[in-house]
């Protein structure tokens, strides 16, 4: 008997080693399907009810497509529209539809499609969470099938660069209410299987795929993603987790490791009306007192790079910024002085969950601390932050990522967390929202990001870095994120 | 016996009451709104309230409460805020990831424990004594996330043997399944296999003592027909009563666990939620674990009457 359990035992162990190998080498001859490992699940897939990125970094491209779409440089580029006419006074933007599309449950797209999807994002019960991207439309109207008009109420610089967010996609009246769950949309891929907790199936949808299945797998603990990584059972990590373990990475050469940009200006935010950060001095010391590679050195493992204000480096409007207040702790104790602080004094630093502010605290803390500013370090949860920080303006300083595309606009919002206000600052984004030149509108951003560096709003450390790590031979994995996406249209094996 | 099972049945139910009110009210206390949460930073005072109104959040707490309950009677346990499915669903689908995985814990930490426990007391303060105690002090220390990531560098990322985590699903067979689970449930097992070989070898020390036993001896019985018929079923009982408070331990210890290993089971469900105030969640799945490990408590109290009477006719 005993040596019966015993045999019964070894085959069931032997099992799964024999199955999973031979799949393992059937995979290998023809390999068209591809798992990318994500840190966050989605909370659901309808990218038009929820601020989450990762609903984006699941569905954008691959499972809906907008009007316009952002490409991997941040340009917009046509989608559904193929084409379009503006009006001489930028109110009327007329869009020519691409003909022949349908949604993955066989429904037609049309013009009518274009007025549901924008009327019940910025609708009265809409839970879009970027209404603001559609504050500047007033109508929106099906001219016929394959046309469709928007008219605006003052002009929007950016309306085509909004219609290419993941909040701006078309959806279907059959079939919008399902789509947190079942999501149907126009895109190469549609849903195959969701497993709560585990991962996401797309599959081809049509020919535009150029794989046949995308699996995407939640692993949220950065050791289990390096794991994953090693052991080969997850192709990519397109925004990898654990910055520590690059190193290793790029010294392997299964692997190929990519450091790209993503949208994230990472400040240490800073409330511009609590004394005595109301005092511009103040301000301006601690901006002296920030060494940005030290903290880009000890919270992200080197990888990033420092910005000088609020605005990405790939942009092609980037001006570097970051020699405004130079590392000078002299210059910064004889700021505090002039302040009436020739001591220093206490303030508290609340941190959200994500590393680059828990490891980037402590770095800020030892940093300030060198000119007297000593920071009490408050850990938060998100929920916490969003209340307290965001919504309660109860914060002295802390530490975040700004993610959302081109959002140097919140700087000229009557009432933002940071309580900044400037005059000057909202006369330029005011003359941004009627131009439409580009080389004007650079000019334009140029001289925004001058205004915040001088006045010190907030500290200016760095853009967060995307870390993509994938095995050699992947193609078409993006660089840069210049929106929140996983964008695998045009992702395969060489 | 009836009488004393309609009296640990009572003590059941108050107790799930008293543990509803609690969650309700620290669910309540707890900062961060989930429809801010969902919504983000650029969303709007009537997006918001929109929001609100949707998950019945504007509701007043009482009626929440109330409704809650009545829902948890009839065993209708409300939508996931933010997945918008059945929590039921939900936690069916974790269930069958989290159960087999602390099933295997069990098994593989009272395979383990209780023979080395018993071999450490038959050979009291000699040299096998002292390595279980020394293998039992390790497995206490090392947290199980560390053994965890040990296990999976050695295991799945050297030798290539195993998955590095995550589940194959049962769809894909027993065997892969069975085998995603393996190192997760020695990593959560082995703690409490070291915590049990304790309790298994002090037991044993102290009935190896008792008048019995010697009169046993006297009688010339075997040393294994004593230690199987006579020390063995009287160690019994503190085992059992650890090996039904491990229960609890492996479910706690699972949220650690199969976050280190992916694992989507009900752990992670909760972790998740709770970061994400999907507070529909938080509160079913709490109230379903403290109602699993009160039943389980109430089956060990069986169980006891079953082994031992004294403790029912005493009570």
């Amino acid at each position: 008997m005993k040596k019966r359990i015993a045999l019964a035992l070894a085959v069931t162990a032997m099992l799964p080693a024999l199955v999973t190998t031979q799949a393992q080498t059937a995979q290998a001859q023809t390999k068209d399907t591809l798992v990318i490992g994500m840190t966050l699940e989605p909370p659901h897939l309808d990218p038009t009810a929820g601020a989450a990125a990762a609903i984006d970094e699941v569905v954008y491209a691959n499972l809906f497509e907008g009007l316009t779409r952002i490409d991997e440089n941040g340009a917009v580029l046509p989608q559904l529209a193929t084409s379009w006419e503006i009006s001489e006074d930028g109110l009327t933007y007329t869009f020519n539809l691409k003909s022949g599309v349908k949604f993955h449950d066989g429904t037609d797209f049309t013009a009518d499609d274009v007025v549901f999807s924008l009327d019940r994002a910025r609708g009265e019960d809409s839970v879009n969470a970027q209404k603001q991207l559609f504050a500047a439309i007033d109508t929106v109207e099906a001219v016929d099938p394959t046309t469709a008009k928007i008219t605006l109420s003052r002009p929007e610089g950016q309306l085509l660069f909004n219609l290419g967010w993941g909040d701006a996609v078309m959806v279907a009246p059959e079939s919008a209410e399902g789509n947190k769950a079942t999501p149907i949309g126009t895109g190469p891929f549609k849903l195959g299987q969701w497993a709560q907790g585990d991962r996401v199936e797309l599959v081809a949808n049509d020919d535009r795929a150029k794989l046949s299945k995308v699996t995407f797998k939640f692993i949220a603990d950065a050791s289990a993603q390096m794991a994953a990584m090693m052991a080969e059972d997850v192709d990519a990590f397109a925004n990898f987790g654990a910055p520590e373990t690059v190193a290793q990475f790029q010294a392997d050469s299964r692997f190929e490791v990519v450091v790209g940009n993503t949208e994230g200006e990472t400040i240490l935010s800073t409330n511009n009306t609590r004394p005595p950060f109301d005092d511009i001095r103040v301000r301006q010391a601690i901006a002296h007192t920030l060494d940005r590679q030290e903290f880009i050195d000890g919270a992200y493992f080197g990888l990033g790079t420092p910005i000088g204000s609020h605005f990405a480096p790939h942009h092609p409007a980037y001006v570097d910024l970051t020699g405004t207040y130079p590392l000078d702790l002299d210059k910064a104790k004889a700021l505090l002085a002039e302040a009436g602080f020739p001591d220093g004094f206490k303030a508290t630093l609340k941190l959200p969950p994500p590393p680059y502010a828990r490891r980037g605290g402590e770095v800020i803390a030892a940093q300030l601390a060198r000119v007297g500013i000593e920071l009490e370090i408050i850990p938060v949860e998100w929920a916490q932050w969003l209340e307290q920080v965001f919504r309660g303006d109860d914060f002295d300083l802390t530490i975040v990522s700004h993610t959302e595309p081109q959002d140097i606009g919140i700087y000229a919002r009557d009432k933002y967390y940071f309580n900044y206000q400037s005059a000057d600052l909202v006369a330029v984004m005011d003359e941004l929202a009627v131009t439409a030149d580009p080389a004007a509108r650079n000019a334009l951003l140029g001289r925004a990001q001058r205004i915040l560096a001088e006045d010190a709003v907030n500290g200016y450390i760095f853009q967060l870095p995307k870390i993509g790590i994938w095995r050699q031979g992947l193609t078409g994995m993006w660089r840069n994120s210049p929106v929140q996406a996983n964008d695998v249209t045009g992702v395969s094996w060489q | 016996m009836i009488a004393y099972a309609v009296r640990r049945l009572l003590v059941l139910l108050v107790t799930l009451l008293a543990a509803s009110g609690a969650i309700f009210v620290v669910l309540e206390i707890l900062p961060g709104d989930p429809a801010l949460l969902i919504l983000g930073i650029e969303a709007r005072e009537d997006t918001l309230a929109a929001l609100r109104a949707q998950l019945g959040l504007d509701r007043p707490a009482a009626l929440r409460y109330v409704q809650w309950i009545g829902g948890l009677a009839i065993g209708h346990l409300g939508n996931s805020h933010t997945y918008s499915v059945p929590v039921t669903d939900l936690i069916a689908q974790r269930l069958v990831v989290t159960i087999p995985l602390s099933l295997m814990a069990l098994i593989l930490s009272t395979v383990l424990a209780v023979p080395l426990g018993m071999f450490a007391a038959t050979r009291h303060n000699r040299i096998g004594d002292y390595g279980v105690m020394s293998f039992s002090q390790i497995g206490m220390a090392i947290p199980n996330f560390w053994f965890g990531i040990l296990l999976v560098l050695l295991f799945a990322v050297t030798l290539g043997w195993f998955p590095s985590g995550g589940f194959a699903g049962w769809s894909a067979g027993i065997g892969p399944a069975l085998w995603s689970l393996l190192l997760p449930a020695i990593a959560l097992g082995l703690p409490e296999a070291a915590i049990l070989a304790r309790v298994t070898r002090s037991a044993v020390l102290e009935t190896l003592g008792a008048d019995y036993v010697r009169t046993a001896r006297a009688k010339g019985v075997g040393e294994r027909a004593i230690l199987l018929r006579h020390v063995l079923r009287n160690a019994l009982i503190p085992m059992t009563t650890i090996i039904g408070l491990q229960f609890a331990f492996l479910l706690a210890g699972s949220i650690v666990v199969e976050n280190v290993f992916f694992l989507p089971g009900l752990g992670r469900l909760i972790f998740q939620a709770v970061t994400q105030r999907d507070i529909v969640v938080v509160r079913d799945v709490a109230m379903f674990l403290v109602a699993l490990v009160v039943v389980v408590n109430f089956a060990v109290d069986l169980a006891y009457a079953v082994i031992d009477p004294r403790p029912r006719a005493g009570s």
